[in-house]
């Protein structure tokens, strides 16, 4: 349970609300936690187990997508500006 | 319908429809997902990472083996799904960061260049400077000579021509000296310097000649003529030939006593050119006559 938790506020720092490729895996994430903790109450340890499994996976896929986002940007960023260097640099 | 309820329920009805034994869509997904995340960055980048993914995808296949139509194989086929393009994201943030820092170190490099570019062309410029200061010092030091020579040049030659100045109204107190178009004449009587008849230079014609050639030592850059003159007493011929001795005797003795000889041009007119009356006495004796001219023109000699 605690793993799980940890994981979607992991993806919530990381800023994956804000990445529209990890924002559906967030979302997916905090939706089985909610079922796990229903088949909890419903006494369904065992299908709560691999709910809150598929939530962590969704979570940590959701950190992941975001962190490559960010990386992506930073990297295009970076290069634009040697291209921009360069270009200024001929002149 | 939520999301997750969307992918629970999907490879449901996907197995209903297909059979106990086919392998659920998650599955199927799973294994794909795998097989693009092991031809990304992951293996080179993540590899840890990709080896949890392919763990998870091996726990699900022997799930699927164990039980196929179980609710525990889908759900761990989702897994090892998720797992797999974790791995892939991963591999691909790695990939980024490494574009980042390369370029980054591009960057780096590139402003180094530039630097060093524009401190090649400061010092080219300021090596320009340093040269074009050299040359305007040297102009500036030799511009200075030049004007202390050309003053001090002004200052002898001031110097010289007061001296002779002065060296020609000193003997103008005792001896003929006026100026005409030729330049300044001194007038040496013939009485006084010769005997009748005769080219040599008489013992009491020295002092004169003396004072006349100080004088003209004082002239350096003037070139002199002397003219020896006669009466009209006599041929042509022999008034010629003594008073082109008589000139000669002169500058022979001037140039002795130190006047440059290069400056001294010698010669007999004869009786030709006379200023006074030959029919008188005191008229021949003034036509019998030695004349220095200071020629009016400077010469370069000096």
């Amino acid at each position: 349970m605690a793993s799980s938790e940890g994981a979607i506020r992991g993806a919530q720092e990381a800023g994956a609300q804000n990445v529209p490729a990890a924002t559906l895996y967030l979302q997916l994430a905090e939706e089985e936690r909610e079922m796990a903790l229903a088949l909890v109450k419903d006494d369904k340890n065992h299908r709560a187990e691999y709910m809150l499994a598929r939530s962590e996976a969704d979570a940590e896929l959701a950190v992941a997508l975001a962190r490559a986002a960010r990386a992506q940007a930073e990297a295009t960023k970076a290069t634009e500006q040697v291209q921009d260097l360069k270009s200024r640099g001929g002149k | 319908m939520s999301v997750a309820k969307f992918w629970i329920a999907l490879p449901l009805s996907a197995l209903l429809a297909c059979g106990a034994h086919l392998a659920p869509k998650e599955l199927v997904d799973a294994r794909a997902a795998y097989d693009h995340a092991a031809a990304s960055n992951a293996p080179r980048l993540v590899p840890a990472e990709l080896h949890v993914a392919r763990e998870s995808l091996d726990l699900a296949e022997r799930k699927f083996a164990d039980d196929p139509d179980s609710q525990d194989t889908v759900d761990s086929a989702y897994i090892a799904m998720r797992k797999a393009q974790r791995a892939e994201a991963l591999g691909n943030a790695a990939a980024a960061s490494a574009s980042k820092t390369f370029a980054e170190h591009e960057q780096t490099k590139t402003q180094q260049a530039i630097i060093e570019n524009q401190q090649g062309k400061l010092q080219k410029t300021e090596s320009q400077l340093a040269q074009e200061r050299d040359t305007l010092a040297k102009e500036r030091d030799s511009l200075a000579k030049q004007k202390q020579m050309t003053e001090e040049e002004r200052q002898k030659r001031i110097e010289a021509e007061k001296k002779a100045q002065d060296a020609m109204d000193a003997l103008s107190k005792s001896l003929a000296v006026k100026a005409d178009t030729r330049g300044t004449v001194i007038t040496l009587s013939g009485g006084v310097l010769f005997a009748t008849g005769q080219a040599t230079i008489l013992p009491g014609a020295q002092a004169q000649l003396n004072q006349v050639a100080d004088a003209l030592k004082t002239q350096a850059e003037h070139h002199f003529t002397i003219e020896g003159h006669t009466d009209n007493q006599g041929t042509d011929a022999i008034n010629n030939d003594l008073s082109n001795r008589r000139a000669n005797a002169v500058r022979d003795y001037l140039v002795v006593r130190g006047v440059a000889a290069a400056a001294i041009t010698a010669q007999g007119v004869g009786s030709t050119q006379p200023v006074a009356d030959n029919k008188t006495t005191e008229g021949r004796a003034m036509n019998r006559r030695v004349e220095i001219i200071v020629d009016r023109a400077v010469t370069a000699r000096n």
